[in-house]
């Protein structure tokens, strides 16, 4: 109740300083324009649709590339961690493109794919798939060996093995990973949507800016920092505070 | 002579008889096995053992004396660097269906409840679907945690957690039972309660079980065979069979006598190796605290 109190008080004050400061005259308040400017701004976004739009076309790439990702950095971190060919071939590869911001992707990916949501979704799983990966490698290398013996001697073996022991083992490092990659995801997306038009909220920050609306530009920056909040604190650390709960990795009451 | 004959046939100690089995007419044998670790500790040292088809052997002996590497050759979790293990004729390459172990350590799966424990094994092992739930409620109750089938375990205390994964070994039923000091972590009441579950178990099924413990009451209770190790290198240095009809009472005089002699033959190991290697003593100390 206390740090909600506190966090709700940092709050206020800063939007409270916003605004003074906006008032203030220092800067023409087209260009720097107060919090009550930038809610109706984002209100009207939102009552015309076309912030719920841009927030749909967003997530919806963000969604299927990041399945993608899940579907193949999962898959491919346990491999690195359990055969020994792609822990000697494939994970220097692995380490070296990680090095690779993933934006740097988008020239490649508009030549190979052309001007639309191909390319996008290309960029945002290069920025994502490594980064889980190399969590689930992490994750599985850290499991008690102890646990891994067991299995051997019930003669757990095969798809039970994976399923059942590697993955459940190595999930508090997974989930750490997914929400690793999910940051890494977000901000490719955006990152490919500001370069290149395509719908989106990246869309819509470009178009703030060509029009000159600044209050715009922050609206839609505020959205993008809620998605990112919201997604980050109230879905993966629910699901990551559930998941050491239960392996019993953290103190219980 | 004849008066030392009448001492020795007036003391239980004729109960004790050394083990003479040949490698033909064992189940397990193992044979001139050494084992070095990595870090060049002689664990093992031309062990010789023959183990027969539901025999209940008890391997007793000093911290450190190679037990659990016995125990996890046996299983085949450790490759020896020397001498061979088989069963039933055939080299052990490895974990197989006809062994399990049972960990020094509970090693129960953390994110599974207790009956999904023992249902998962269950399922490893090829137990069909239907028999598994009813199985394992029943190895759950008779290790006395009814009640506890849906708790995670790390809800459980240590104790629990052990009795856990002993209903984990029992219910799996494999035809050999590796335990290493499964009920060291058990309090004294509870405790005999599991001896006589593993023994009851024992002596209905045909079961061959190879008992690790420090504990030389505990052995005599158990066991048909008790074999003694000594550490530095680690070695066996007794072998005997134990002549005495089961269920034993834990009162029983005989055991007492029994169980002297077996200290003293523990203690001979532990104090036999000290002698013998003055010299190595304050190096392997140096070396051993430098690898903490
Ligand atoms: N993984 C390992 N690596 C290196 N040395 C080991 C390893 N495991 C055991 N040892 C050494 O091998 C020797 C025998 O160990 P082992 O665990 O078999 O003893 P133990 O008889 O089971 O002892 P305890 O009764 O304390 O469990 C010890 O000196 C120990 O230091
Ligand atoms: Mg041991």
């Amino acid at each position: 109740m206390k740090r909600w109190a506190r966090k709700l008080g940092m709050l206020v004050l800063l939007l409270v300083v916003w605004e003074a400061v906006a008032r203030l005259g220092l800067w023409s308040p087209h260009l720097f324009p107060g919090p009550v400017k930038v809610a109706r701004s984002l209100h009207a976004l939102a009552a015309d649709g076309r912030l719920g739009a841009a927030v749909l076309r967003s997530l919806g790439r963000l969604g299927r590339a990041y399945l993608i990702s899940v579907g193949t950095g999962i898959p491919l971190g346990l491999a690195i961690a359990r055969l020994s060919f792609f822990r000697d071939a494939v994970k220097p590869v692995v380490m070296g493109l990680q090095a690779l911001p993933s934006i740097c992707w988008l020239p490649l990916a508009l030549l190979w794919f052309g001007l639309n949501d191909s390319a996008i979704l290309f960029v945002v799983v290069m920025g994502s798939v490594l980064s889980i990966a190399i969590a689930t490698e992490d994750g599985v290398n850290g499991i008690d060996p102890q646990l891994i013996r067991v299995a051997h001697t019930l003669g757990v073996r095969g798809p039970r093995f994976s399923f059942g022991v590697l993955i459940p083992a190595a999930l508090p490092g997974i989930v750490t990973g997914l929400k690793l990659g999910w940051s890494f995801a977000w901000r490719a997306l955006l990152a490919g949507e500001l370069l290149f038009v395509s719908g989106g909220l990246g869309q819509l920050l470009t178009l703030g800016r060509e029009l000159m609306d600044v209050p715009q530009v922050m609206a839609v920056m505020v959205a993008i920092i809620a998605i990112g909040i919201f997604v980050d604190r109230v879905f993966f650390q629910t699901v990551e505070r559930r998941v050491r709960r239960r392996w019993g990795l953290l103190p219980s009451m | 002579m004849f008066r030392a004959l009448l001492a020795r046939w007036k003391s239980s100690l004729r109960l004790f008889e050394p083990a003479q089995v040949s490698s033909q007419r064992a189940q397990i044998s193992v044979s001139a096995l050494g084992h070095r670790y990595a870090n060049k500790v002689v664990a093992l040292k031309d062990v010789n053992l023959n183990i027969r088809a539901g025999e209940f052997v008890c391997l007793l002996g000093p911290s450190g004396c190679g037990k659990s590497t016995l125990l996890y050759a046996l299983a085949g979790h450790v490759v020896p660097t020397g001498g061979t293990v088989s069963i039933e004729g055939k080299p052990i390459r490895g974990p197989g269906p006809d062994r399990l172990l049972m960990f020094q350590e509970a090693a129960l799966f953390p994110w599974m409840t207790v009956l999904g424990n023992l249902k998962f094994a269950l399922a490893a092992r090829g137990v069909p679907r239907a028999e598994r739930e009813p199985r394992a409620r029943e190895f759950i109750r008779r290790v006395q945690l009814s009640g506890f089938e849906d708790t995670l375990p790390h809800e459980l205390s240590g104790g629990m957690k052990m009795r856990a994964s002993l209903a984990r070994a029992l219910a799996v039923d494999s035809s050999v039972l590796l335990m290493d000091e499964p009920f060291g972590s058990l309090d004294a009441q509870t405790r005999v309660h599991m001896q006589e579950l593993l023994q009851s178990i024992w002596l209905r099924s045909s079961k061959t079980v190879v008992f690790v413990t420090h504990d030389v009451h505990e052995a005599l209770m158990l066991s048909t065979r008790v074999v003694v190790m000594a550490p530095r290198p680690g070695r066996i240095v007794k072998d005997l069979e134990v002549h005495l009809a089961m269920p034993r009472s834990g009162e029983d005089p005989r055991l007492s006598e029994m169980a002297r002699y077996l200290r003293r033959l523990m203690r001979e190991a532990e104090g036999g190796a000290r002698g013998a290697l003055p010299p190595h003593r304050p190096r392997a100390d140096s070396e051993a605290g430098l690898r903490h």
